[in-house]
């Protein structure tokens, strides 16, 4: 059974989609930086992001030399027989340093257990992985070290978790939300014919269309549908379904989830206690702008809790989806 | 009475524009290696606060300079305010986040959009002190003139709004 290592402040791992929001990352206080190629391996294969081999090694080596780690994102699904894409991004991955591997498949992490075995390695999100007997199978066949947990679980679910998994745990603080069960949602796959789990985008942008009215308003399209319309003003979202307005029973509005960005920085002292190992931030589809913005709240939110001081809980909204947050499943009041 | 193209072009401005423009691209590859395929793509810029409009094309390192308005083929449009679209190109800004709170519109082929966005992020220019370097001796004073026009800018905001 693998040991838990237990932190008296969480990691804090950040997002990157360019060698550029990398250093600003590690520069910022990140203990971590997570990434990926620039290609079908990771969740967030979106035009002009990520990194190349070459990059990679260099970003790996701009984090050691300032203490800070890289996980390198191979956490997509590959269709049977063609593994040699993921395979190889594994590899490199190993070649350019990183000090973890995040996967979702299970091909894929049996495939690093046995050709990399000194390298750590994470379960991504994408696997949905949030029951004990789903989390013990990945440690015990993989070697799994830590399982990142999706973002529908309440704190008390979390750390019943926590007693019953020989792994450590790492949470969403911050950054974009699915209400779907992670790596599972073909949402996208219906109007686009690609999904995240697959090809590493939601709604690809290839497929997104906005249309400016002449009252102000916006329309967003999704392949060939409208699934949203904002008036002049509103803040917008994301063009996913999830998020989509739609007419329904006789009215229109969200029926799946409104535009918003989770915020937890309210609920740190209960994560704290719920035995977590790492907070994570999303957002490697973000500018660098962000990733400092939220990286160096979260370094500061840490630092006054340690010292016992009030947290800042509204910092970020500038940075939020549809220009509001939420505790999300954190802080559940439905059933 | 509509106006020809080439009537909405802004000829004297564009040497200017042009030489700014290829001394950033040829300080920074890495924006037209990140560009990929897109960097084929003509992208429009609508500064919402000024009398023009550009078209940009890295592949070919052109840019054109036109009145605002003007009728100019593009692939993808990008329309905000000066100081934003400014930031947006220094990274000094995130691009969602502004799409979130409407300071800045797209419209057209958002993949490309997507991409100038990603690859403007990881270059890590500053706009203002590489264009006023393209011009040797004149950078002092050009300086200089950024920083009435940056003082200006409001004013300057409210005469062009629409």
């Amino acid at each position: 059974m693998t040991k838990k290592q237990h932190r008296k402040t969480p990691e804090l791992v950040c997002p990157a989609g360019t060698p550029s929001a990398l250093r600003v990352a590690v520069d910022a206080g990140a203990d971590v930086v997570y990434c990926g190629f620039r290609d079908e391996t990771n969740a967030r294969n979106f035009p002009g992001l990520n990194f190349s081999r070459k990059e990679m090694s260099e970003a790996t080596e701009y984090a050691h030399k300032k203490n800070a780690h890289v996980y390198v994102t191979v956490n997509t699904f590959p269709q049977a027989g063609k593994t040699d894409l993921w395979r190889k991004a594994v590899n490199d991955a190993v070649d350019c340093g990183a000090d973890a591997l995040i996967v979702a498949d299970m091909g894929i992490a049996a495939y690093a257990a046995k050709t990399h075995p000194k390298t750590r390695l994470h379960l991504s999100v994408q696997a949905s992985a949030s029951n004990p007997d789903a989390i013990k199978y990945y440690c015990d066949t993989f070697n799994v070290k830590r399982v990142v947990l999706p973002r529908v679980l309440s704190i008390p679910e979390i750390t019943a978790l926590n007693d019953e998994i020989p792994c450590e745990t790492e949470v969403f603080v911050f950054g974009g939300l699915c209400v779907m069960a992670e790596g599972r949602c073909l949402l996208s796959s219906y109007a686009t014919g690609k999904s995240p789990n697959m090809n590493g985008v939601c709604s690809p942008a290839g497929d997104v269309r906005y249309a400016q009215g002449k009252d102000g308003s916006m329309d967003s399209k999704l392949g060939v549908f409208t699934i949203n319309r904002f008036a002049e003003g509103e803040p917008t979202g994301y063009p996913t379904i999830c998020k989509g307005r739609f007419k329904c029973g006789g009215d229109t509005g969200y029926i799946f989830e409104e535009p918003t960005s989770l915020d937890a920085i309210s609920m740190m002292p209960e994560l704290l206690q719920s035995g977590v190992t790492a907070f994570k931030i999303e957002g490697r589809q973000r500018g660098k702008a962000y990733t400092e913005a939220v990286v160096k709240a979260f370094r500061k939110a840490l630092s006054d809790y340690a010292r016992g001081w009030p947290l800042k809980t509204d910092a970020l909204i500038a940075l939020a989806e549809g220009g509001q947050s939420t505790e999300g499943a954190y802080k559940k009041t439905w059933r | 009475m509509a106006m020809k193209k080439d009537q909405q072009r802004l000829t004297f401005f564009e040497p200017v524009v042009r030489r700014v423009f290829r001394t950033i691209l040829d300080a920074h590859p890495e924006i037209t290696d990140r560009l990929g395929d897109y960097a084929a793509s003509r992208i429009r810029i609508d500064v919402r606060d000024a009398p023009f409009c550009m078209v940009l094309q890295v592949a070919k390192r052109e840019i054109g300079v036109y009145r605002r308005g003007a009728k100019v083929k593009s692939d993808a449009q990008i329309s905000g305010s000066f100081m934003t679209l400014l930031k947006l190109a220094e990274g000094g800004d995130d691009g969602d986040s502004l799409f979130f709170n409407r300071d800045i519109e797209i419209s057209g082929d958002t993949e490309a959009v997507v991409a100038l966005r990603n690859a403007l992020d990881d270059s890590d220019i500053d706009i203002i002190r590489e264009s006023l370097a393209a011009f040797g001796v004149l950078a002092l004073p050009l300086r200089i003139g950024y920083r009435v026009f940056q003082d200006m800018q409001p004013i300057v905001a409210g005469m062009f709004a629409p």
